[in-house]
């Protein structure tokens, strides 16, 4: 997990800037693919987003941690899916919804599927709006895969850290996968 | 600092560098050890020389000082060796390999990134020293060599300003070759950049993104055009099938259509089968990229050990998937230095027992059917199967009732199992018992095998049986409920259909009785909390008997649908760590089939069975 933090971490500002650049914002601006879960809002980095697709049919993988519904075949690559719901804490949804999606996400050259109840829009968050250095309480005991919270005007969004979501870390995966 | 790299073609030449220089250095290494057996090979040396020439030189071009300074210092000492001023003695060549160590460490340093421990000052110093001691020896002998000495000297220096010199002009003129191999490390496009870094980006300045070295294959011209050739005939079935299927309009009578179309779909298919085999073609690697390496190693260790050795190579061009290559270095280092540590004897007790004080450790590569067989033989004392008996009981690996029942065959294998050692002493070179473990299990990773010959006093033979790729598998599909599995045909040994009567329990643990022989099984159905399916027929079901060394082991499983070829994928990073599944693969259908790791799975069990008391010897008594 090495490369995790020296390639993520300090890669960070570079990539803001990119993505600033890209849409004409400052480089205070981070761009998100926001998402609901349970009621929540919650948005990984747009950067790390390959494509969202409808559910597909998923193959179970026994011995998975338990938040890995199992694997499927995206274009003839073998990649987890990895219910958030389940990651997080939240009851599992009873029946798939016409709004599921599985967002693909790619750090790093590790693909993974996320299943989200709903996918919102790309939203844009200035920097100074996201709380990092907050006790999060959930985030500790799962391996800080919360990057922080945002304030926006009328809501709180979770943005989530990618990077570890999909190489989550082995103590938690004891954790959960027990 | 990277600067001086961020250009795409410096890069390039990097990585060029890179791989051309390990490639050198492990060829020097072969070669040292021959120059210690033929001190007087003189073309031998020229050859060294020129190598270790043209690795100074590359990198100076490239502007590596580090290894330039040791490689001029290495040089010098070469090229007394060279003119006669010095003899290959074991002592010289082991500073000579420290250099040359030295040097890989340097080379490992730029590839990574990360710096390494080297004191190329020490190192420099014991050149010089023994340079120094050439000469006196060369003083006391020739009374007029104070010049000649000298010359040596100056010249490697103003040799190498000139070489320097000469690489930035090369750019323009590539006409008056130096040593040829340095031309080839500076390729064209270099020649061309006006910004030749003169100056040198230390070690680690320009870090290589790390493996990214053994991410390039090299491929012969002749194996590409071949695919290329199969995928112009890949085309073409296409189009043909493009046009059946747009004359659809059934003019014609449909009876010929129908044979048109199964006409063009065979074509298809032995294209296809054919591009497969070209394609596994151009990742096949000779196996004497992993065997170059032992002729040095085992030079080290005779040395250390104080024994004699003498190491036979045959079928080095042996080709294997490159994948197999990587995996099966470690094993293979595994069982020389335990062929040397615990096989063969010392020199006199040797000799007592009428043998040559030489031994010999002999590596053979083959292949035989679909799998390639690397033999490794010593003539040492061979495996006293008593006392492998003896210590597994004392470790409590087996129950001693059960080493009573144990083939000898059975008993030798037990070397395999975790925890395992016969030595009386833990060496630095063997004895801690973790060697033959990690033997078997890389093995079985890349779907292989190993099984030991022995024969008391006369040595022993480990025998390693590897697929020719380990990307595609043949596998048995079967299902459990509504869930379907691949298991790799190699390690099937039957299948039998049984009705569920037939399983009988012994202490606990479910078995079956297949021709007079008690064989254990598992329920694949309770160990992957397989969801119930639509249970058509639960009172029959099949048992896969599957074995791994000598182990045997029955999976039950509801139904064996079909046998495919398989291309194994890997689950990624997050689904790596799980125990029994080897990966995953996508049938024609395009779902996700997950394939199981036999061999996990065997150990699995065993540990568990270990554990718990009761019928720990199940398993090792499957087969007699």
């Amino acid at each position: 997990m090495d490369w995790l933090d020296k390639g993520t971490l300090p890669a960070e500002p570079e990539r803001h800037e990119m993505v600033g650049g890209l849409a004409d914002f400052g480089s205070d601006v981070l761009q998100m693919v926001s998402f609901r879960l349970s009621g929540e809002d919650y948005a990984v980095d747009v950067m790390s987003v390959q494509e969202i697709n409808r559910l597909s049919d998923v193959t179970r993988v026994p011995r998975a941690p338990h938040f890995v519904d199992g694997v499927i075949n995206l274009r003839g690559k073998i990649l987890p899916v990895i219910n958030l719901r389940k990651l997080l804490g939240f009851p599992p949804m009873t029946e798939v919804t016409e709004e599921m999606r599985m967002i693909v996400v790619n750090t790093e050259g590790n693909l993974a599927g996320l299943t989200v109840d709903e996918v919102n829009q790309v939203i844009r968050i200035p920097v100074e709006k996201v709380e990092t250095e907050q006790d999060f309480g959930i985030a500790n005991k799962l391996g800080d895969v919360i990057r922080g919270v945002a304030h926006l005007e009328d809501r709180l969004v979770t943005l989530l850290d990618i990077g570890k979501l999909v190489t989550v870390s082995p103590a938690l995966r004891e954790h959960q996968g027990a | 600092m990277s600067e001086t790299f961020d250009n795409e073609e410096m890069k390039e030449i990097l990585q060029d560098f890179l791989a051309e220089a390990e490639e050198m250095l492990e060829g020097l290494d072969t070669f040292f050890v021959q120059l210690e057996a033929n001190p007087e090979d003189r073309t031998l040396l020229n050859e060294i020389f020129r190598t270790a020439h043209s690795i100074k030189g590359s990198a100076g071009f490239i502007g590596l000082t580090r290894v330039v300074d040791v490689a001029h210092h290495a040089e010098n000492v070469l090229n007394q060796l060279r003119q006669g001023q010095m003899r290959a003695d074991p002592v010289v060549i082991d500073i000579i390999l420290e250099s040359m160590d030295a040097l890989k460490l340097l080379i490992q340093e730029v590839k990574t990134g990360k710096p390494e421990e080297i004191d190329i000052e020490s190192l420099n110093q014991k050149l010089d020293l023994l340079l120094q001691w050439g000469e006196d020896v060369q003083t006391e002998s020739v009374a007029s060599h104070g010049v000649a000495s000298e010359g040596t000297e100056t010249s490697g220096e103003s040799e190498s300003q000139e070489l320097q010199e000469f690489l930035v002009e090369d750019a323009e003129e590539s006409s008056e070759a130096p040593p040829a191999p340095a031309t080839r490390a500076s390729p064209a496009p270099a020649a061309r950049g006006e910004v030749v870094p003169s100056a040198a980006p230390e070690a680690g300045g320009a870090p290589v993104p790390a493996g990214e070295g053994d991410q390039t294959i090299r491929v012969e011209t002749s194996r590409l055009d071949n695919v290329m050739n199969l995928v112009g005939e890949l085309v073409l079935g296409r189009n043909r099938l493009v046009k059946l299927s747009s004359e659809h309009a059934g003019e014609e009578d449909p009876e010929r259509q129908m044979k048109e179309i199964s006409e063009a779909v065979a074509q298809l298919s032995r294209v296809t089968t054919d591009l497969q085999l070209a394609v596994i073609k151009t990742r096949m690697q000779p196996i004497r990229k992993v065997l170059g390496k032992f002729p040095r190693m085992v030079r080290d260790l005779s040395r250390k050990m104080g024994k004699e050795v003498r190491l036979e190579l045959s079928g080095e061009e042996t080709e294997l998937d490159k994948s197999v290559i990587e995996e099966i270095g470690d094993p293979l280092v595994h069982i020389i230095r335990n062929a040397i540590d615990h096989g063969l004897e010392d020199p006199e007790e040797r000799v007592r027992s009428g043998k040559p004080a030489e031994g010999v450790v002999r590596i053979s590569a083959y292949q035989e059917g679909n799998s390639i067989v690397i033999e490794v033989s010593d003539d040492g004392k061979g495996i006293d199967v008593a006392r492998v008996r003896d210590k597994a009981v004392e470790r409590k690996l087996i129950q001693p009732a059960d080493a009573e029942r144990m083939s000898e065959t059975e008993l030798v294998n037990l070397i395999f199992l975790p925890g395992f050692s016969t030595a009386e002493k833990v060496t630095d070179v063997s004895g801690r018992g973790v060697g033959m473990d990690v033997v078997r299990t890389n093995i079985n990773k890349i779907n292989g095998s190993v099984d030991i010959r022995t024969a008391m006093g006369a040595g022993s033979t480990f025998v390693i049986r590897l697929p020719l790729t380990i990307a595609i598998i043949q596998a048995l599909m079967v299902t459990i409920g509504s869930e379907v599995y691949a298991i790799p045909l190699q390690s099937v040994v039957e299948t039998v259909k049984i009705t569920r009567e037939d399983i009988r329990t012994l202490s606990g643990s479910d078995v079956l009785n297949l021709r007079n022989q008690v064989l254990p099984l598992l329920r694949l159905r309770d160990e992957f909390k397989t969801p119930p399916g639509d249970q058509d027929d639960t009172r029959k079901c099949y048992v896969v008997v599957v074995q791994l060394g000598s182990r045997l082991l029955g999976l039950i499983v509801d139904r064996l649908p079909y046998q495919e070829e398989v291309v194994i994928k890997s689950m990624g990073s997050l689904l790596s760590g799980i125990r029994g599944m080897a990966g995953a693969t996508i049938t024609g259908d395009g779902k996700v089939v997950l394939i199981l790791d036999v061999g996990e799975i065997l150990q699995d069990i065993q540990l568990r069975q270990n554990q718990s008391v009761s019928p720990a010897g199940i398993l090792s008594n499957g087969k007699g």
